[in-house]
């Protein structure tokens, strides 16, 4: 069996992938990123239903989400080139503090 | 104002989901599986009109904030989950992550638009 903790990182993968295409459909007006966003959200949100049989849904989703808006601010930094300013750097560090957490609390 | 209903609606709508999801038993369950996807649909359609008046990094934050919040309430209220001081600790800091990420600068500068 793969640890869950495997299948919840391809999720988070699937949601950031979908939400950079949710801005980019402008509404769901724009048929391509419209799809984007479809198959994105599918393996981030069939992946999380996965890990729900192992991991409790409290801290699956936490570190869905938070994990999903690291990455996401990440990428704004590399790929955008946006100004890594302390905010953001405690931020990812608070984010990172508490998915390592939960993943200690729930002995998976 | 209009936004801020929509974002309302958009995150009760993240919540059922997220509730739904755990019935499921990963999407073994037909009707909650359904129930995952309309809930998810209209949460991310009531959000993506919100974004046409809210800025991406301030609705995000806010709602995935409430929406982690709320989801894990309701696991620990509902389903009993397991949960420690490690728990919530881990809980307050993703939260506090998330919305420190996001939060518009004074500038105006924002974390998930290309700062062009």
């Amino acid at each position: 069996m793969i640890n869950p903790f495997v299948i919840l990182i391809i999720a988070v993968l699937g949601e950031v992938f979908g939400n950079s295409m949710l801005k980019q459909s402008n509404g769901f007006k724009r048929l391509l990123p419209s799809l984007g966003v479809i198959f994105g959200m599918g393996i981030a949100f069939y992946g999380l239903s996965l890990t729900l049989t192992a991991i409790p849904l409290s801290t699956a989703y936490a570190v869905w989400s938070g994990a999903g808006t690291a990455l996401t601010a990440l990428i704004g930094v590399l790929v955008y080139k946006e100004k890594f300013n302390f905010k953001k750097i405690i931020g990812l560090v608070f984010i990172i503090g508490g998915v390592i957490s939960l993943k200690l609390s729930s002995g998976v | 104002m209009k936004g801020y209903v929509m974002l309302a609606i958009s995150i009760i709508s993240e919540v059922c989901g997220t509730t739904m999801l755990k019935i499921s038993d990963g999407f073994s369950n037909p009707l909650p599986s359904f129930g995952v996807v309309v809930s998810f649909a209209s949460a991310f359609y009531f959000l993506s009109i919100c974004l046409k008046t809210v800025a991406l990094s301030l609705a995000y934050a806010i709602w995935a904030g409430i929406g982690t919040a709320l989801t894990a309430l309701i696991g620990i209220l509902i389903w009993n989950e397991p949960f420690s001081f490690l728990t919530v600790v881990g809980l307050i800091f993703i939260i506090g992550g998330v919305v420190l990420l996001n939060m518009p600068n004074n500038q105006g500068e924002k974390v998930l638009h290309p700062s062009s």
